[in-house]
């Protein structure tokens, strides 16, 4: 399938961290689509799909991305139906007035957070960010259909139209990290049929925004012997200092850092530099802030490299990535598999 | 009708000095309604209607076509899209919000960088638009410059739902309904002539208004408008203004204009007579085109009927269809007493 067909599918899915069981049920499918020997979901949540070796297997290679998304929980019910709210992961505030919405209750309702119009707002207001306990979600409901239908703890995710921008960038929300998502789904297929002694083990695993527990517990069971995670990475923006920021459309961002593993960070240089894919080195001081964080030390040790995928507008409803860059981060992906599996047994 | 008329006409891009595509689509239906139809110096949209009787009191209905947006002030060095805002727009509600570009309607979306790279200090002041920019996914100027020009005009995004209790979230509800109302009331038959002028220009100063103020001459002007409604929680009694679902709300007074108290009164009992569900409007904020209206060419006694709408000026506008249908009944009801018994002053 196509990068951008698989991205259409992928951010159709609504998840907020905790709640991916509908991005699990597509997830399970297309892997189950493109001749996963097994599919199956864990405790957790995380979806697992593995990919036998023509041959005897003599090395699991784990790849992760997450499957949840940022996004709001029901907190409460006003006596005008209005439901009050909080975040669930990291979510600048000012992005949500006016924002529309879809809340997981009975069924999916629809609602837009509240806001107030200019021509009742003092010149002071102007100057400070809404604070988020002043907004309220407005599923145009009263308060007794809106107790009837949505509870405290529902979901909410936000509501955007998804498209293509110029160029194939693709805007919408979850990109982070469907991105992820869609560029293991393109190197598993391109896999399919060439391996001979390697299995892979891919984990959409749950809950990264909040924890990273998902990948923590799918990477242990999976028994791997190495894992590459693919999350994404922030790409510039007019407003972002060039030092933290990557080039969108400048190719996968390989990521170099102490808690990943040198040798596999070197291996994917060599092989990005052999195979002239136009990639960035992300370098990191410590933590990775991804799943391969916990992956590492999941069970007796993961050996973990990342890669990323430059994103604008992280963590927004609409986010934006070049379809480019996720179908480069497919093939090195999956030409790196295949270099572990030339190595043999 | 109703849900396809305010679908359509809301998806037009009409940001005001723009709003040729708004009279064109206003304009056909018109004339297919058998009404007669011209346009002034300004764009002001004139539409005639003959009824079976000459009204003892002529009414001309007035509803603006223009919406708030956005216009195109610079394309910088790497292709993002700077602008001003037309009309008054909260820059609040800006952020991630997605927006149609030119007559292209190139895709675009108003970037915030990741929540990761903001300070906490930046995130509780409010966002100030020179600083916005609109991605359009460009490569660079160049890139960027082929498919937009300077002062070409940005609107919302156009999409439109339907929720809840018969509510409608669209941008440019102000004032695509009060246009529809009028459409609707004159597509029909009438038992008095009667008059409409689609302004143009309303949301920076009720501008063609005053041009279109002559078409008041003789009779009584009935503005049709949407007007604040902050009927939540934590906002003080005096600035909810309306309630969304409490019918049409008639004013006593706003920023531009102080009506006759006489006129309003008969606009009440009117409604009360016709079982029609209405409101006051409790406040004097905001103001429309009925000011320009009362006091252009030797002046003209002036009504206002309006839609509560909240999040005005927002991309996500919200009324409720309840309150649409009691306005298309008042007005048809003022049409018949005004003709009927006349209001003299």
């Amino acid at each position: 399938m196509k990068t951008d067909e698989l991205l259409k599918i992928l951010c159709s899915a609504d998840g907020i961290s905790g709640f991916e069981d509908d991005t699990a049920a597509l997830a399970s499918e297309l892997l189950r689509d493109a001749g996963a020997d097994s599919v199956y979901t864990d405790a957790l949540g995380s979806v697992h799909a593995v990919f036998e070796p023509q041959g005897e297997p003599v090395r699991t290679v784990l790849l992760d991305a997450h499957m949840d998304e940022v996004g709001l929980m029901v907190s409460g019910i006003c006596d005008n139906g209005m439901l009050k709210f909080v975040s669930i992961g990291g979510i600048d505030a000012r992005v949500l007035p006016a924002m529309r919405v879809k809340i997981h209750g009975r069924r999916d309702y629809f609602g837009v957070i509240t806001n107030l119009p200019p021509h009742i707002t003092s010149s002071a207001d102007y100057k400070k960010a809404v604070p988020p306990d002043e907004m309220f979600i407005d599923a145009g409901l009263s308060h007794d259909e809106a107790c009837e239908n949505i509870a405290v703890g529902d979901a909410v995710s936000f509501f955007t139209p998804a498209g293509m921008l110029l160029n194939e960038r693709y805007l919408s929300k979850a990109l982070d990290d469907r991105s992820g998502m869609a560029a293991i789904m393109y190197a598993s297929e391109r896999l399919r049929g060439k391996l001979g002694s390697t299995r892979v083990h891919v984990l959409f695993s749950t809950q990264e925004e909040f924890s990273l527990s998902g990948a923590s517990a799918g990477a242990y069971a999976s028994g791997a012997d190495m894992c590459v995670c693919v999350d994404v990475g922030h790409a510039k923006t007019p407003d972002s200092k060039s030092d933290d920021t990557f080039e969108l459309a400048g190719g996968p961002m390989i990521g170099v850092a102490p808690s990943l593993k040198k040798s596999m960070s070197d291996e994917l240089r060599a092989l990005a530099e052999t195979l002239g894919i136009e990639h960035q080195i992300e370098v990191m001081g410590g933590s990775s802030g991804t799943n391969a964080w916990s992956i590492a030390i999941a069970g007796r040790g993961i050996p973990c490299a990342l890669i990323s995928i430059p994103l604008r507008y992280m963590h927004t409803g609409a986010e934006a990535a070049a379809v480019s860059d996720i179908t480069a981060v497919g093939e090195l992906l999956s030409e790196y598999v295949m270099s572990k599996d030339k190595e043999g047994s | 009708m109703t849900v396809e008329l305010i679908e359509t006409l809301c998806r037009i891009p009409g940001v005001t000095g723009d709003e040729a595509a708004v009279a064109a689509e206003i304009e056909c239906r018109m004339s297919t309604a058998g009404c007669e139809t011209s346009y002034d110096k300004m764009g002001n949209l004139i539409v005639k209607k003959k009824g079976k009787m000459r009204p003892k009191t002529p009414v001309t209905l007035y509803a603006h076509m223009d919406e708030v947006g956005l216009i195109i002030s610079k394309i910088d060095k790497d292709g993002f899209l700077r602008f001003k805002t037309v009309g008054g727009i909260d820059p609040r509600v800006l952020l991630s919000k997605t927006v149609f570009v030119g007559e292209k309607r190139v895709r675009g979306v108003i970037g915030v960088k990741a929540v990761h790279l903001q300070t906490k200090e930046a995130r509780e002041k409010a966002p100030e638009t020179d600083k916005m920019y609109i991605d359009i996914g460009a490569r660079d100027e160049e890139d960027a410059k082929n498919h937009v020009r300077l002062g070409d005009f940005a609107s919302f995004d156009d999409d439109i739902v339907y929720f809840g209790q018969r509510r409608v979230c669209a941008k440019a509800l102000d004032d695509r309904a009060g246009c529809a109302a009028i459409i609707e009331t004159l597509s029909g038959e009438l038992l008095y002539d009667a008059k409409a002028v689609f302004t143009v220009g309303e949301e920076i100063g009720t501008r063609g208004a005053r041009v279109g103020a002559a078409e008041a001459d003789g009779g009584v002007a009935v503005i049709i408008e949407t007007t604040t409604c902050a009927d939540f929680d934590g906002v003080p009694e005096n600035k909810k203004v309306t309630r969304l679902g409490e019918g049409p709300a008639i004013s006593f007074i706003d920023n531009s204009t102080f009506y006759d108290p006489a006129l309003v009164r008969f606009a009440l009992s009117c409604a009360t007579e016709n079982d029609i569900t209405h409101q006051v409007k409790k406040s004097g904020a905001g103001g429309n085109d009925a000011g320009a209206v009362s006091q252009g060419f030797g002046g003209h006694k002036v009504l206002s009927v309006s839609m509560p709408c909240r999040y005005l000026h927002s991309p996500s506008s919200v009324i409720s269809l309840d309150d649409y249908d009691n306005t298309k009944r008042l007005i048809a009801a003022l049409i018949i007493k005004l003709g009927e018994q006349g209001y003299e002053y």
